[in-house]
């Protein structure tokens, strides 16, 4: 046995080595974060995750605090890293994940979360696809997929929109269903031109019972024919992208033309598209008249729109309402002082409710406000759960702190 | 059994000196590094030219009291650590061919002797097998074991005061070649070494396939090692894993990708068993 003992004694080096590692491993975890309640109801906190960074010598750990505890992305399994981590887009909305739920069959090969319609009766996934090859006639194939819901009938249209102008992209922004006419909003880009003025909106309009094309609207924003100015957009959708809404909102910009890679707005519009009668309003003179002069972080909720604007000492948000062309309830507005804030870092709306998060003496601090009244109903800070030898780590609030909200 | 066991120790045995130098080579580059590094800082910090932004690697220390910890030093002799790893990663992996054709092309042609004795000749197979896998092992075992007593290095050199606490698993991820060698999910350790065991199984297969048919040999194991890479990474690369409109979902891959895994396995073992035991005579 004598002479076998190399080989025993680095088997069970292994054996002891890798054991004592993985089994530590298993009772020990990283540095562990939370979201404690200071005041309100901490139901209202259990939706909140603030993203940051744990120092500790040798650079910065991205890590990822809740109500529950704290979470390290990049020491996740290499397993959930590579196969959970991949589309996790579709898992990232509430809607598409009860839909990949409930119809896995119809959903398989559905990726572009903006194609989704669905209402109580239909599921809607409505595509668009380019044709420009070299030495084909370019069109756009307008690739369509419904679900009965109620009798699982599962369709497939296809339409051919030849269109003689060479886009080099094209994407879906919304699909709504309005009586039995699916409306594909979509955003076509020229080739070899990336100026806002080469950028088309169309509302492709298709009878839901056999394909046809009944109408192809393009929309008609903004003045380009100005010197030294460019126009530049960007479309903004209902927060449920899947949801029925009557409206999509543009936002334009005018901008200095490109010198040095400097561009000035100089001045900005923010309009309503109606579905159901095709018209385009410009909403900036009616807004300006509502108090609202600044649109900011801008959110729709069916005929809401919710416009948000923070700065590092204050937040401001405003709701209105589309089709009454009034802001609904009175603005919340606070300033940092108010908060008990050092610095307010950033906001957003969900659910009626206006999430913020700020710090003040190095700790990140959140607070959750009701957008109905203002009323706060709950604030919450991020602490250290450890030992208290080891309470000088706080999560670092000189790196770039985030906040998200789950569904 | 027993002699399976004896031919594994036999292989353990004819490689101690250069596992024995890996491990010293590992040694004495990591303590040299933690030491160098360590008594440097303390040293900068107590001459007060580490207030003075006398040294550019001290005076970006994102330690706020210029305190120094463990991690810290894993970070920043990054490159003297990944040296002995990078070594011993390289040594073994040309030792996966050596330990198979030092027996054909060694001074005494011992395969002849191997092949001769009265045990079913799959027993070589494996214990040339097993032989690798505790090379590998015991390499990152002894790897594991230096990471305490470096930090218990730096405690000794380091006053108490001047120290900030740090987790193990923590300095082990500041260094990225620490992190992939030992990662601290013990899913992601399986991942990575069964992929390197099927690597191992592969090639030893296509080297049983070149030793089994001569010059053509040759390009039957180019071939096999092709076909199996190819299976092995059609699933991740060829079915649209973050391909937006992908038609199968991530956790159908991963199920494909599994049972590739685990058929490349199969048919490298059986193959490997098969040649040796029947294709190849002495």
């Amino acid at each position: 046995m004598r002479r076998y003992w190399i080989s025993i004694v680095l088997s069970a080096f292994i054996v002891v080595g890798l054991g004592t590692y993985y089994v530590y491993g298993a009772v020990v975890d990283f540095p562990e974060y939370k979201i404690l309640k200071v005041s309100g109801d901490v139901n209202e906190g259990s939706k909140i995750s603030v993203q940051g960074n744990f120092s500790d010598g040798g650079g910065n750990q991205f890590l990822i605090a809740t109500a529950e505890g704290s979470d390290y992305p990049s020491r996740r399994s290499i397993i959930s890293q590579i196969f959970s981590g991949s589309r996790s887009w579709m898992n990232d909305q509430v809607d598409i994940r009860q839909m990949l739920n409930d119809h896995r069959s119809f959903m398989r090969g559905k990726g572009n979360f903006t194609s989704f319609y669905k209402d109580e009766e239909w599921i809607i996934y409505a595509d668009a696809v380019l044709n420009n090859s070299f030495g084909v006639k370019p069109e756009i194939v307008l690739s369509i997929d419904t679900l009965n819901q109620t009798s699982g009938v599962v369709k497939h249209y296809e339409t051919i929109v030849e269109d003689p102008m060479d886009y080099s992209q094209i994407f879906v922004e919304d699909v709504q269903l309005i009586g039995e006419q699916i409306h594909m909003f979509i955003n076509q880009r020229s080739k070899g031109d990336l100026n806002g003025s080469a950028v088309e909106y169309h509302d492709y309009v298709v009878d839901m019972n056999n394909g046809t094309l009944i109408n192809n609207a393009r929309l008609t924003f903004g003045d380009n024919t100005k010197d030294n100015v460019e126009l530049f957009d960007r479309s903004i959708m209902n927060t449920i992208y899947s949801a029925s809404s009557d409206h999509a909102i543009l936002i334009v910009y005018d901008e200095q033309k490109r010198v040095n890679d400097y561009m000035g707005i100089i001045d900005e519009h923010l309009y309503s598209y109606a579905y159901k009668t095709g018209v385009l309003t410009d909403l900036s003179d009616t807004m300006l008249k509502a108090g609202i002069d600044d649109i900011g972080e801008i959110r729709l909720d069916g005929h809401i729109l919710t416009i948000l604007n923070y700065e590092e000492d204050f937040i401001k948000l405003s709701r209105y309402n589309i089709d009454t062309e009034k802001v609904t309830n009175e603005d919340i507005s606070l300033s940092a002082q108010q908060l008990g804030a050092e610095k307010i870092i950033m906001g957003t709306t969900k659910n009626n409710k206006l999430y913020i998060l700020f710090y003040k003496n190095d700790i990140p601090k959140v607070a959750v406000l009701d957008t109905t009244n203002g009323a706060i109903l709950y604030t919450g800070e991020v602490v250290y759960e450890g030992e208290a030898s080891e309470s000088k780590w706080t999560m670092n609030t000189e790196g770039r702190l985030y906040m998200q909200i789950a569904d | 059994m027993n002699r399976y066991l004896k031919l594994v120790h036999m292989e353990v045995d004819r490689f101690k000196y250069i596992l024995a130098g890996l491990m010293s080579l590992t040694l004495i580059c990591q303590f040299g590094a933690v030491i160098w590094w360590t008594k440097s800082a303390v040293s900068n910090r107590e001459s007060g030219a580490w207030n003075n932004g006398g040294s550019m690697a001290y005076s970006l220390n994102p330690s706020h009291n210029g305190n120094l910890s463990f991690t810290e030093v894993i970070s920043n002799t990054q490159f003297l650590f990944m040296i002995p790893i990078l070594i011993s990663i390289g040594v073994l992996a040309i030792y996966v061919f050596l330990i198979w054709y030092r027996d054909w092309f060694g001074r005494n042609t011992f395969i002849y002797r191997l092949l001769t004795l009265p045990i079913a000749r799959r027993h070589i197979y494996f214990a040339k097998l097993t032989a690798i896998l505790l090379f590998i092992f015991g390499l990152v075992s002894f790897q594991l074991a230096l990471i305490p007593v470096e930090k218990l290095i730096f405690n000794l050199i380091v006053p108490s005061d001047m120290r900030d606490p740090s987790y193990i698993s923590n300095s082990i991820y500041a260094n990225p070649a620490l992190g992939m060698l030992i990662p601290w999910h013990f899913d992601s350790f399986l991942v990575y070494y069964v992929i390197g065991i099927i690597a191992v199984l592969v090639i030893f297969a296509a080297i049983l396939i070149e030793r089994s048919y001569g010059r053509l040999g040759i390009l039957y194991a180019i071939l096999y090692l092709g076909i199996s890479a190819f299976l092995l990474l059609f699933p991740m690369v060829g079915l649209g894993l973050d391909n937006l409109n992908g038609y199968l979902y991530p956790n159908e891959i991963f199920a494909i990708e599994l049972v590739m895994c685990v058929a490349v396995m199969a048919v490298s073992v059986w193959l490997g068993c098969r040649l040796i035991s029947k294709k190849i005579t002495v």
